[in-house]
Parts: C-alpha cells; sequence; structure tokens
C-alpha cells in the first residue's frame, strides 16, 4: 500500500484532501501540530505531530500543503521548520508534492507568469516565503520527483481566504471592487484541488521537477461571484470609484504610509497647539512669512489620495487590486485529469454554506 | 491606588495571550510596572519575565506585592484563583472567559465587593468601535425592543496555546472560549448583559462534551420578563457567518465579530445601510490596550466590571447543559 504523508493537513485545502483520501487505498499520515489535531479526527488518517516525524521514516508521497502564518519576521524560520519536516519524510525514492501560490507572480500577478522556477523578489513576505520555499526544495531534491502546484484563488464553501471574507464584505458594505475594473477570479474550487492532488499522488510516472497551475475557472470575472453574492443577501455591493494601484517602490510605499499625515494637516494641527502654535509662530517670523508660505505651497497632495468614503487600509487596497488583477493564471495540469466541479456547483455549494453559516438569505 | 508610584502588577498564568497580547497592552501604560510573572511552566514564565524585565515568582510574592494582578490562566482554574487574590484595594483582572457557573460569578462578584476590591473580566471586544456604536443604537430607543438574537462565529482553528487548554481544558470548548467573546459582544450591544436575564429554555448540539469544537443551539432568553428566542452557532471546524444579530421591533442590527468601525442597520422590510462609528483603531491591539484603561484608573465606571457578565456566564453555562 501506497504510504502517504500529508503536511499541513489541518487547513482549508487540506482538510479536503482528506476527506477525499479516505476513499483511497492509500496509508495516509497526516502531519498536523497538536492544537489542530482535532480538526482531523473523522479523517480517518494517523495523526503524526512534527515532533513524532522520525518515527514514521520516509513515505512513498509528500504532500506539503503547510506555509508560514503569523509574525511576517519569523517565516523565513517557519519556512526551515517545514523543510525540515519534508526532509525528514523524503527517503530516495520518495516523491514531492508541494503546493505553492500563483502569487509567486505577484498577489495581482503583476509579474510574467512562467511554467517553471520563479527567482527571488521583494515582495509581501508571504509571496517571498512561498517563493523562497519552492526554491529550497528544488535545490534539495535535483533529482527526485517534484511536483510544484501553484493554486489560484482557492474558492468554495468557506474558504477562509476568499468566500468568507468576499461574503462579508458584501453584506457590510465594504469595497469589492474598482468601478471600471473587473479582475479575473483565477479560482479553483478547494474540491478540484484536492481532486487535482489526489491525481498527482496517484501518478508514478511524473519524473524529475514539474510545475503545475491550477485555477481551472480563472476565464471566469470576479463580478460573477458577487453577483451571485448580491442576489442571495439582498444586498447591492459596494464599489471603489476611482483607485489607483502598484506601489511597487519603496518611495511610492512611503508616500503611500504617510499620505495620512500630511504636512499641511500636521501644520494646521500644530499651529493650533498651544505650546507647540507659539513656537511655529516664532518660527514664522524668524523665516519670513512669504517664504515659509512658498514651502507650505508647495507641500501638495494628489487628489487620489483624497478618500471618498471610509479610508482603505493597506490590506483592503491590496484585496482590491486583487480582485482588479487583469492577467488570468490560466491552469497547466497533466493530462488525464478533469475537475469535478463547475462554476455552477461551486457557486451552488457555497451558497449552501451560506445557509449553513447563518447568512440571513433571500428567499429562493 | 497611589499615582505618584508605579502601580505593581502580576501576572499568573504566562501563555500566548499574555505573550501575544498583554505584554504589548501593557506598554501603553507607563504607570504601571509589571512586576511579577507565575506559571506552573517553568519555561513559560521565565520566558515572559526574560521579555518584559518582570521577575519570577510565586502566587505568594504576587499576592503580597502587587496592587493589579492579571489572572491568565487555563479557564477552569479562574474560579478559584480569582478567588485567592481578592484582597482589599487590589484590582483584579480576569482573562475571558470568566469562570463556567452563574453561581461562581456571584460568588466573585460578591466577594469582591465584601473584600472592598475590584475585579473586572477582560472581553476586549467590548472596545470595538463597532460594538460601541451598536449598543448606542439598541440603547437609544429608535430599535425598540431587542426580539431576537443571533451569534455566528466560526473559522478553522489557529490560536497556538501554550497550555493546550484548547483541547483539555472543561471550559477551553468553543463555547467557552471564542462563543464567549461572541455572546458577550452580542449581550452587550442588545442591553442584555446588565437586568434580570435567565435562559428559559436551552437546546445545545454540539460535536463533542467540552471542550467541543462545534456547537449550535437555539435558547429562549427571559429579560426582565421579556422573552426573546436566540440562535448561535460557534465552530473551530468551519468558518460561519462572523457577526450577530439583533432583532427589534423596528429593525435590526448587525455587527462583524470582528474588530470594525460599522455596523449594519436595517428596517423591518430588510433595506439595510451601513452606519459608521467616530472611532477607528488601526490595529487589533489598540482595542485590547484600550480596556485597560477603565480597569487602571481608580474611579472609571464599570463597563467591564464583574458583576456585567453573570448574565454571559448564565447563559454559557445553560448552553454547556
Amino acid at each position: 500500500m501506497k504510504r502517504i504523508a500529508v503536511i499541513g493537513a489541518a487547513g482549508y485545502v487540506g482538510l479536503e484532501l482528506m476527506r477525499q483520501l479516505r476513499a483511497s487505498d492509500f496509508e495516509v499520515s497526516a502531519i498536523a501540530r497538536e492544537n489542530g489535531a482535532f480538526l482531523l479526527r473523522d479523517s480517518g488518517a494517523r495523526l503524526v505531530l512534527p515532533k513524532d516525524l522520525a518515527s514514521l521514516g520516509a513515505v512513498d508521497v509528500v504532500v506539503n500543503l503547510a506555509y508560514p502564518t503569523g509574525d511576517p519576521l519569523q517565516f523565513t524560520r517557519h519556512n526551515s521548520e517545514i523543510f525540515g519536516h519534508v526532509k525528514a519524510l523524503m527517503g530516495s525514492s520518495s516523491r514531492l508534492i508541494h503546493v505553492s501560490t500563483q502569487a509567486v507572480f505577484g498577489l495581482a500577478l503583476d509579474r510574467p507568469v512562467v511554467v517553471g522556477p520563479v527567482a527571488r523578489v521583494r515582495d509581501y513576505p508571504y509571496v517571498e516565503a512561498k517563493i523562497e520555499l519552492e526554491n529550497r526544495l528544488i535545490a534539495q531534491f535535483p533529482a527526485q520527483s517534484v511536483q510544484i502546484v501553484r493554486l489560484g484563488n482557492v474558492w468554495g464553501p468557506g474558504s477562509g481566504a476568499w468566500t468568507a471574507p468576499l461574503v462579508n464584505k458584501v453584506l457590510f458594505g465594504e469595497p469589492v471592487g474598482v468601478d471600471g475594473s473587473d479582475g479575473y477570479c483565477n479560482a479553483t474550487d478547494v474540491a478540484n484541488t484536492a481532486s487535482y492532488l489526489v491525481h498527482l499522488i496517484g501518478r508514478d510516472d511524473l519524473e524529475g521537477i514539474r510545475f503545475h497551475h491550477l485555477a481551472e475557472m480563472s476565464r471566469h470575472r470576479w463580478s460573477e461571484w458577487i453577483e451571485c453574492i448580491e442576489v442571495a443577501l439582498g444586498q447591492p455591493a459596494v464599489r471603489e470609484p476611482l483607485m489607483a494601484f502598484g506601489p511597487d517602490s519603496v518611495k511610492q510605499d512611503v508616500r503611500e504610509a504617510i499620505s495620512p499625515v500630511m504636512p499641511r494637516a500636521l501644520y494646521r494641527s500644530l499651529l493650533g497647539g498651544r505650546s507647540s502654535g507659539s513656537w511655529l509662530r516664532s518660527l514664522i517670523t524668524a523665516a519670513g512669512k512669504d517664504r515659509f508660505d512658498s514651502i507650505k505651497s508647495g507641500l501638495k497632495r494628489s487628489a487620489t489620495s483624497l478618500p471618498l468614503g471610509h479610508r482603505l487600509g493597506p490590506g483592503e487596497k491590496t484585496f482590491l487590486s486583487i480582485l482588479s488583477a487583469e492577467t488570468e493564471f490560466k491552469s497547466s495540469v497533466v493530462e488525464g485529469w478533469s475537475p469535478p466541479v463547475d462554476f455552477e456547483e461551486s457557486w451552488s455549494r457555497v451558497e449552501s454554506w451560506m445557509r449553513s453559516a447563518g447568512y440571513t438569505m433571500r428567499p429562493a | 491606588m497611589n499615582m505618584n508610584k508605579r502601580a505593581k502588577l502580576g501576572i499568573i498564568g504566562c501563555g500566548s495571550v499574555v505573550q501575544r497580547n498583554y505584554l504589548p497592552a501593557l506598554k501603553f501604560y507607563p504607570e504601571i510596572e509589571l512586576a511579577y510573572v507565575s506559571d506552573i511552566n517553568a519555561s513559560a514564565s521565565a520566558r515572559v519575565a526574560a521579555e518584559s524585565g518582570a521577575k519570577v515568582a510565586s502566587l505568594e510574592q504576587v499576592r503580597n506585592e502587587c496592587q493589579i494582578v492579571v489572572i491568565a490562566t487555563p479557564p477552569a482554574s479562574h474560579a478559584e484563583l480569582v478567588e485567592k487574590f481578592l484582597a482589599p484595594g487590589r484590582t483584579v483582572i480576569c482573562e475571558k472567559p470568566f469562570v463556567g457557573k452563574r453561581s461562581e460569578a456571584e460568588f466573585l462578584t460578591q466577594t469582591a465587593l465584601d473584600r472592598n476590591c475590584r475585579l473586572f473580566v477582560a472581553h476586549f471586544r467590548r472596545c470595538f468601535p463597532s460594538v460601541r456604536l451598536g449598543r448606542a443604537l439598541i440603547a437609544s430607543g429608535v430599535f425598540g425592543d431587542v426580539t431576537m438574537v443571533s451569534a455566528y462565529e466560526g473559522g478553522r482553528f489557529s490560536w497556538q496555546s501554550e497550555s493546550g487548554y484548547v483541547y483539555k481544558d472543561p471550559y477551553g470548548g468553543v463555547l467557552f472560549d471564542t462563543g464567549s467573546h461572541t455572546l458577550d459582544m452580542l449581550l452587550h450591544v442588545a442591553g442584555l448583559d446588565t437586568g434580570n436575564l435567565r435562559v428559559a429554555s436551552a437546546h445545545t448540539q454540539s460535536d463533542s462534551p467540552e471542550p467541543s469544537h462545534d456547537v449550535q443551539a437555539q435558547v429562549v432568553l427571559n429579560h426582565d420578563g421579556r422573552p426573546i428566542p436566540g440562535d448561535f452557532k460557534f465552530s473551530r471546524v468551519m468558518p460561519n457567518a462572523n457577526k450577530i444579530r439583533i432583532e427589534c421591533q423596528n429593525g435590526f442590527i448587525e455587527i462583524p465579530v470582528g474588530m470594525a468601525d460599522y455596523v449594519r442597520v436595517g428596517s423591518g422590510e430588510g433595506r439595510a445601510v451601513i452606519v459608521y462609528a467616530q472611532d477607528s483603531y488601526a490595529d487589533l491591539m489598540d482595542c485590547f490596550a484600550l480596556q485597560f484603561r477603565e480597569m487602571f484608573s481608580p474611579d472609571s465606571g464599570s463597563t467591564f466590571a464583574a458583576e456585567n457578565y453573570i448574565n454571559l456566564v448564565a447563559v454559557l453555562e445553560s448552553l454547556n447543559g
């Protein structure tokens, strides 16, 4: 019987994978931290804590779904831990299926998409960590079967990354798009994701290092999901009227960061202060009012930095940039597999989850 | 408390919530000195001591030296430890969930009163702008009486507890852990945290005896003589809607369970708008730190006073069967 070890089995994709593997003939071990062990109690798999990996020894197929979370400053250390777990399970004839993300090309796919390796780049911590782990694993196992599976946006019932936030944003009037922009959703339904991983587990013929891109619903636009959510909730979605994306340099990031504390506002605040106002008036007098006014008038801000309604935080802007992505993350998968869930079925499952999750739905 | 001298604070229990939340929050209060930390796990107390500059101490030392004591141990130990530290002039802050039984909550509240000390429970979500706004809207009376309540919270579990209380402690399950937070938001916003609240009936389904990880319940609350049906879902397995909803005679109000500066209000016909609060915080930890402003102040109100959580404990006890 083929021995499979799944690292990160208690995550969203991991739980669906474990559910689908239950129907297989594989001997499955689930690697998860103790606090998440209860999530796997009905999986039928042998639960192994990371500290007990040595007892498992080498397996036939290692599936890695784990990735760093939490404090970004610890991501490199977490990557090393995950790397160590994979190494502990890999024998000389083991195969590795490493699950990565389309975000290696930027969260909003603003770098060229290639079905191949990606060089290190300065980006968000999640992106840097994903690229780092891909490359470390490729370098460690150059002569073995290493399948790098980059997923699109994982969608499905209760997806903590996409479905749940999107539904709540619609419900509570947070923007879920920008007027005039409707990005590719680049989605993969979690059931299809797990199905593809099960397919790869069974494919002993895949040799060497190979890259897979999975986003079987990529051609659909975000608006298609959002319209379904709007109808279900009876709540129109909010879209930002005007927005520019793409601070991709340190200078732009700094300008963005200080935009809420613009010098003119700072000047007015200091001038109104009891003590600071006194000192500032003295400074203006000493420097000469004309000269000071000329400096002050040079501190202009762009109209795009003026909020219309609720001011968006960095996370919300990043979210909107992904929803506006104009690059399609086209699937590149092995022959012999087709996705069991289509767009309509996927929405049906999400809608069913919404009902059970406690959303107040408009009657069908 | 003498504000001219830094008040000494001791922490009992040095797990994740202390390491992640309490230590950064206490830095907001230079008038408070984190003097002592104590834990049965010596490595945890040593780590917190090293990070904070506090001394590792026994319970006795903390009891003898500190004017403020934080109880942040696994929940089943709260009742005994809180009682141990209630002493004249002292402020005791109990990390949520408070205790498991109404009788315990009433006893501790009365004991605090009898011993002339102040007892608080750290349900920091009461500091969320959305919660403060929602409570003010309900209290204004424009929505009329509360007629129905619901609370749904869930997500795949990821908190890394030091003690493992989430799967060991009888009050470590989702009901008492995140469920207590969400129910507290609901009761507080709806104005049901005070007054005479009884649970007329409760039907609970859970995946296992406590500590459970997935709980659904239908209840009928009785608040000052008025019956109020309630529907609750809490899960560490599956994401739920992550909102509370309060139905009133003239409309409804919905609030996300996470930190937000807005609420969704609607008419009886279902039309809804989003209303924003004046306050907004950049970081969840800002709200965590904010709760102590009232607790550390010698003469402030009592949003976090233990007597405001007796109703919450009563609901949790009923749901726990």
